[in-house]
């Protein structure tokens, strides 16, 4: 009797804790749901914002939100919150989707680049990192932004070279420690090609770093990009985006808070996603904690 | 017997930084080592930490290039790291590492670690491969059930198993085992070095084992090298080396492998500093701790000579001995 028990209680527990593991946790779950959102709003923009992002109102300036007309209100030239809201979410997105995106393949890159050749190489990549980590970045983008001329294109890409210096060195570290003694030497050993070795072996296994590099990257560029917007060199008026309603809406911060106040919900709550979402992921991508 | 492998003169030299302006120091980790590995024989290489042993078996396999002399595996030249056909190459020869855990990847089910050469040399798709990764798990012992699981979630045992199935998958002519069973516990041992022998016998594939425990050794070498700071002191068939050691430095080790019934009171025990690769003794380097140590010992280093047929020993002394006897 007792022995039976014994025997099972630890088959039972197992079973139990992989349960447990295997349900999503609430936060996750809302966190997924809500990127999910912002995803579709961004890209349904067009059909489901209720004005044009231009139209002006100018009986209802500066209109409280709930409002039936007006559901978050509207802003100084009476234009609707919830449509440049929505317009701001697309274009948001896609700049800190695209540079994250970029900034992390770019950076990556560059650091198997360097763990792959060593020597000059190396050093050269390494002397551009230093470069970036040293230079602030504000004053880059400033001035590229000021010589070429503000576009969405440019914002992008620019962005993209935000932080790719961080890709670089992790990338870089893992791969060296992966290639000198391990599963990396092993698989070079049984004659594989680099890109094998690296795309098969080295980039599962690095990924999850990645990933929680990129969740800290996707705020700081929805950040910069609300920073260069302010300073009036990002996303140029009329069009917006969720740091520019932020800045426009900082002079009317005391008559009509919600100009401001809904872009920054919107910006708290989707890189609080990203983060949680991020760190599930990276777990769930772990064979070995599962 | 074919000659599989032909090391000659091979020579592996680390340069020691020790400040900007001070003169790098030259550490010969390996020195002047030639040896040959027959086809469907066991070479075992012996000797302490730091002997160049492990360096030896990476430079066998091409792995760690050569700063002097040169390896024919098969007739060939050995080809340059990294190139096509060194890569085409590692098909024939393959390396046992001592962390099966270091060498296996964590993300990936065991049977694709194991199917891996089939993939990388172009060997085997679809059926066939499951087939062979099959008959693979079931050479070295691993369950069909264990095919999906991952590396972490099996016994040190198991997983060094996974690494010699891998190793055997594009059968191999040659595997260097580089201490294959140090990290496992003892009654694990004896499972894989008696899965190596017998796997080996089946197969008729030759095998170089480095370890530094002779009673491991002793169990599965044909011929043994001796190895002493870089350099091969003594190589002879494992019975005469272990029945009766020439070198003073194979007779420390023979006598340090405790014997049941035999009291340890006759052991040679090594006097003085173990061997630091980086000050290298003048003469013969063993001359520091060595017991029967003359004079010409310590200017004058020995050369490995053949004193019977298939024995060679380094030594002044030993030499001179059985030329007198």
């Amino acid at each position: 009797m007792s022995i039976s028990h014994t025997l099972a209680s630890p088959a039972t527990d197992a079973k139990s804790v992989r349960r447990s593991r295997s349900r999503l946790p609430m936060s996750v779950g809302l966190g997924i749901a809500w990127l999910g959102a912002m995803v579709l709003v961004a890209a349904f923009a067009d059909q489901i914002r209720p004005f044009d992002i231009t139209t002006m109102d100018l009986a209802h300036r500066l209109a409280p939100p709930g409002g039936l007309k007006h559901l978050l209100g509207t802003d100084e030239l009476g234009r609707d919150v919830l449509t440049r809201l929505i317009q701001s979410i697309r274009v948001s997105l896609v700049i800190a989707f695209g540079a994250t995106l970029l900034s992390a393949t770019f950076g990556t890159l560059l650091g198997f680049a360097a763990a792959q050749f060593r020597g000059v190489v190396e050093h050269l990549i390494l002397v551009l990192a230093d470069f970036q980590a040293a230079l602030p970045f504000l004053i880059m983008s400033l001035a590229v932004l000021a010589f070429f001329g503000s576009s969405m294109l440019l914002l992008v890409c620019l962005m993209g070279f935000y932080g790719w210096e961080r890709y670089a060195r992790i990338a870089r570290g893992l791969a060296i420690s992966a290639g000198t003694q391990g599963y990396a030497a092993a698989v070079v050993q049984l004659g594989a090609t680099p890109g094998r070795v690296y795309l098969r072996h080295i980039l599962p296994n690095v990924a999850s770093t990645l990933i929680v590099s990129m969740t800290l990257t996707f705020p700081e560029i929805i950040l910069m990009e609300s920073g260069l917007s302010f300073l009036g060199l990002g996303v140029q008026p009329p069009e917006t985006s969720l740091g520019n309603m932020v800045g426009f809406g900082r002079e009317y911060l005391t008559r009509a808070p919600w100009i401001m106040l809904a872009p920054a919900v919107v910006i708290m709550l989707t890189t609080l996603s990203i983060s949680l979402v991020g760190d599930w992921l990276r777990d769930k991508l772990d064979p070995t904690i599962r | 017997m074919t000659v599989l492998l032909e090391a000659r003169d091979l020579a592996r030299v680390y340069q020691i930084l020790r400040g900007l302006f001070v003169e790098p120091t030259m550490l010969r980790a390996v020195d002047g080592v030639s040896l040959t590995v027959e086809a469907g024989e066991t070479l075992g290489i012996v000797g302490e930490s730091g002997c160049g042993k492990s360096t030896l078996g990476r430079m066998l396999l091409g792995i760690d290039p050569a700063d002097e002399g040169a390896v024919r595996f098969d007739g060939d030249a050995m080809p340059g790291l990294g190139s096509k056909d060194w890569r085409q190459s590692r098909r024939k020869m393959q390396l046992v590492y001592q962390d099966p855990l270091a060498a296996l990847d964590r993300r990936l089910p065991i049977a694709e670690q194991i199917g891996e050469p089939l993939d990388i040399h172009g060997l085997a798709d679809g059926a066939d491969r499951a087939a062979r990764i099959w008959s693979l798990m079931d050479a070295v012992g691993l369950d069909a059930e264990q095919a999906d699981r991952y590396p972490h979630q099996l016994s040190g045992g198991q997983r060094q198993r996974v690494v010699i199935a891998r190793a055997l998958a594009s059968e191999p002519k040659l595997i260097v085992c580089d201490e294959p069973v140090s990290a496992l516990d003892v009654s694990i041992q004896a499972q894989v070095v008696n899965l190596l022998r017998d796997l080996q016998q089946d197969t008729g594939i030759a095998m170089v084992f480095i370890s530094h425990d002779l009673k491991v050794v002793r169990n599965i070498a044909d011929r043994v090298a001796v190895m002493y700071l870089g350099r091969i002191v003594e190589e002879a068939s494992s019975d005469d080396v272990f029945r009766d050691p020439r070198h003073p430095y194979t007779q420390a080790l023979v006598s340090s492998v405790p014997e049941p019934g035999k009291p340890l009171a006759h052991r040679t025990i090594l006097q003085g500093e173990p061997p630091n690769p980086g000050n290298r003794p003048s003469g013969c380097a063993f001359h520091p701790r060595c017991p029967l140590v003359r004079e010409i010992c310590r200017t004058t280093a020995p050369s490995l000579t053949s004193i019977a047929h298939g024995r060679q020993v380094a030594c002044h002394v030993a030499g001179a001995c059985l030329h007198a006897a």
